[in-house]
């Protein structure tokens, strides 16, 4: 089974650890790529290298923004470089305009530092149309504890809730800000499960889902792939 | 003092053997290992839930050069002891990772997948 981890933060971001540290401790608890994150602030941002590895290495791109308009401006000129756009859920309208913009492949976790769990019915319907993935924070359940952790389980789970209903594909991270903070692909699958995920689905959220956002993106930023056009051989 | 009769095979609970791997950086020992298990059960499950997993730490299988052991529970609640393994991340205020490297059904199994080459390299089975 190839499990991926999109959203790992190392020294390039907001991580403890070197990029090597967090590749070194990926590999060895079985993951087949990881998503090495940065934020976007200037358009310097996008160019950038990652080492050569057995992983398979992912360029993700996280947009934190303070109003929609901005938010779309920003995924324009990011699209053109990054393999992966994540969106720095938590804010209603931020989530809103998220879900409704087909540039954008993931949300990362909507509920944070809220009351309820982000998303609604609307969010749920545009995120299904535009194939923008939600995603469930692993680390936000690991570090926190008592009435947060309480909490954050429970915005999660309706979250999900939410999304089964509505067909909205689920992705599992670790959201990593040190080599401590990953867990091995099956382990992150549990965690859907037990919050209402069927445990195949929970899997996939882990493997299936993550690799094909990748494939996808790869074809476009390739030229090989547009909205509704796809070129499979080349004679 | 007398000990019940072993209940008859479909009367008894069904178990599975959960092994482990501890990552960290200094050897961890295991009474702080079990009481960090026991903290995290509690906190995650709760009393009733942990209750239902029916854990036992298999003292005698814990490895502590390699770091591997096992750890016994009901077959329905796997992914429960799964995750509240996960959730450890200090052991003594010891950064840690908890790696499940997969879940049998007798000791027997676990011991010729998991620990058959303990005298030379133990298998990296996932």
């Amino acid at each position: 089974m190839e499990f991926y981890d999109l959203v790992v933060h190392s020294t390039q971001s907001v991580g403890e650890n070197s990029t090597e540290d967090m590749i070194n401790m990926a590999e060895r608890l079985g993951f087949s790529g990881i998503g090495i994150s940065k934020f976007f602030t200037t358009r310097s941002d996008l160019n950038w290298e990652l080492p050569e590895t057995k992983l398979d290495m992912i360029k993700t791109i996280i947009l934190k923004s303070k109003t929609p308009d901005e938010l779309k401006t920003m995924a324009n000129e990011a699209r053109k470089k990054a393999e992966i756009i994540c969106v720095h859920g938590g804010d209603y309208e931020i989530n809103r305009a998220a879900c409704e913009e087909s540039m954008i492949d993931i949300l990362l976790h909507p509920e944070l530092g809220r009351t309820d769990s982000g998303i609604d019915h609307i969010c749920a319907k545009a995120a299904a149309e535009n194939n923008v993935a939600v995603e469930v924070d692993f680390r936000e359940i690991m570090e926190s504890s008592y009435k947060h952790r309480v909490s954050a389980l429970a915005y999660i789970k309706q979250n999900i809730e939410i999304c089964n209903k509505y067909g909205v594909p689920i992705i599992i991270s670790s959201n990593a800000h040190s080599k401590w903070n990953l867990r091995t692909g099956r382990d992150m699958a549990a965690i859907g499960y037990l919050l209402g995920m069927e445990l195949a689905n929970a899997i996939d959220s882990v493997s299936s889902v993550p690799l094909k956002i990748i494939t996808e993106n790869r074809k476009k930023l390739a030229g090989l792939k547009w909205q509704g056009v796809e070129i499979i051989d080349k004679p | 003092m007398t000990n019940p009769k072993i209940l008859p095979p479909v009367m008894r609970d069904v178990r599975r053997y959960l092994i482990f791997e501890i990552i960290s950086d200094n050897p961890v020992n295991y009474g702080d290992f079990v009481k960090a298990v026991w903290e995290s059960l509690i906190s995650f499950l709760g009393e009733l839930g942990t209750s239902e997993c029916k854990i036992w730490i298999i003292r005698n299988m814990y490895n502590e050069n390699y770091q591997r052991g096992i750890i016994k529970c009901s077959h329905t609640r796997i992914e429960h002891l799964r995750i509240a393994l996960s959730m450890i991340h200090n052991i003594s205020e010891l950064p840690v990772i908890i790696r499940v490297l997969g879940v049998t059904g007798t000791i027997k199994s676990a011991r010729s997948k998991y620990f058959s080459g303990e005298e030379n390299e133990l298998q990296g089975n996932a």
